[in-house]
């Protein structure tokens, strides 16, 4: 398959976020999705990065970078978020101490709700030791 | 372990799996309640995820609660899953569905559709700042827009909500139609004046005498032997007349 790809690199952190976001807007333009499913596919976008940004603040690691991978063709969507910041290992504690809205903001929450929201997810760890999350949008419009 | 020593969330956690497991039993309404305000902060955070799509916050956290009072009368406490877990889909289900119903019926550029939310939320407060409904151009103004643009994102007004064409509609006097009873159709007369216009030329290539047998027999409804009379001829000549015109006629006519 000869699809072209789109690559965005942005330094890991809150305000580059909505950099991204926009950039997926611009390429959901290319293909016949609605305005609720570009919505939701950015919606998923934005937690795959707070993941990342989440991540590099616990580690304070100040030049992490977001790297955005896409592909788009008639069918589907393709985009993947990987990151520099070391996988932690799972820690409990540091979330249980956090107050109740730890509760819900943590990792496990961002995979569910992403999960609600495209038809894809995986999650697994780049090369160079960060995370990669892949998601996919089918388009149902186009016959 | 004291009760005091443990975090805060952890407490509150307990709490609430204490709850859930009284209210699996009871289903009183009161512990439902609590249960339903204890989650809150759940249904808050969903709802301001799906923020700045058009629709009102306040909306969405009204639906998005829909799911939770759903999610809290069918979680099982005994099924070791988190609540949180377990309502996210049924709250975000609900919030998304709130969408697809509030959705467009007609595609419309993206461009336009945010246009249009701009058009009204400025149009609303062009109407209390100015005490009346605001002109074109003033509202173009007001969201920097040209004034064909403006009309072009009022008039998609129509296209976020559709009307079945046999849904009935009370006119003033009480007597109820339908959009299809007052969508045209093509005039039929108009193809039988086009026949008329090629008949009249068909009738012009006749012999005189062919033409006034046929005006005489199907005009003036004569029989073939008033025709002959009239002609001076027998008639059993205007009934070969008649037939040998008529053949040419629908020779002409079916070129």
């Amino acid at each position: 398959m000869t699809t072209p790809i789109i690559e965005l690199r942005v330094p890991c952190s809150p305000e580059y976020v909505s950099v991204v976001r926009l950039a997926v807007l611009g390429l959901c333009g290319r293909i016949p999705l609605s305005y609720d499913e570009v919505e939701d596919l950015r919606l998923a976008v934005g937690e795959a990065c707070a993941s990342s940004v989440y991540r590099a603040s616990q580690v304070d690691s100040n030049n992490a970078h977001i790297q955005v991978v896409g592909a788009v063709d008639s069918a589907r969507i393709v985009l993947e978020i990987r990151d520099d910041v070391p996988l932690a290992p799972e820690t409990e504690s540091t979330e249980e101490d956090s107050g109740l809205e730890a509760d819900f903001d943590n990792q496990q929450f961002r995979v569910s709700l992403m999960q609600l929201l495209v038809d894809s997810v995986e999650i697994g760890e780049a090369e160079g030791g960060g995370q990669i999350v892949r998601l996919v949008k089918n388009c149902e419009l186009n016959g | 372990m004291s009760e005091s020593g443990k975090p805060a969330a952890s407490r509150v956690r307990e709490h609430s799996e204490y709850l859930f497991k009284q209210f699996a039993q009871t289903k009183d309404p009161e512990l439902r309640a609590e249960l339903v305000n204890a989650h809150q902060n759940l249904v808050h955070y969903l709802a301001a995820k799906f923020a700045n799509r058009g629709e009102p916050l306040e909306d969405l956290i009204s639906v998005g609660n829909i799911g939770l009072v759903n999610a809290v009368d069918r979680f099982d406490p005994n099924r070791g899953i988190k609540f949180s877990t377990f309502a996210t889909p049924t709250i975000v289900g609900e919030i998304r569905r709130y969408f697809r119903d509030k959705a467009w019926s007609l595609k419309v550029p993206r461009r336009l559709q945010e246009l249009n939310q701009t058009a009204s939320r400025a149009s609303a407060r062009l109407l209390q700042k100015l005490g009346r409904a605001p002109t074109i151009a003033e509202l173009a103004q007001e969201i920097q827009a040209s004034e064909e643009d403006t009309l072009a994102a009022l008039e998609l007004a129509n296209a976020y909500e559709t009307v079945s064409i046999d849904a009935p509609q009370s006119g003033a006097d009480g007597s109820s139609t339908t959009p299809g009873d007052t969508i045209g159709s093509e005039d039929e007369s108009l193809g039988k004046l086009e026949a008329y216009d090629d008949l009249t030329r068909a009738l012009e290539s006749l012999g005189d005498r062919e033409r006034s047998i046929l005006y005489y027999r199907f005009f003036n409804d004569m029989s073939q032997t008033e025709v002959a009379k009239r002609l001076n001829i027998s008639q059993m000549h205007v009934s070969r007349l008649q037939s040998k015109a008529l053949k040419r006629l629908k020779q002409l006519l079916t070129k």
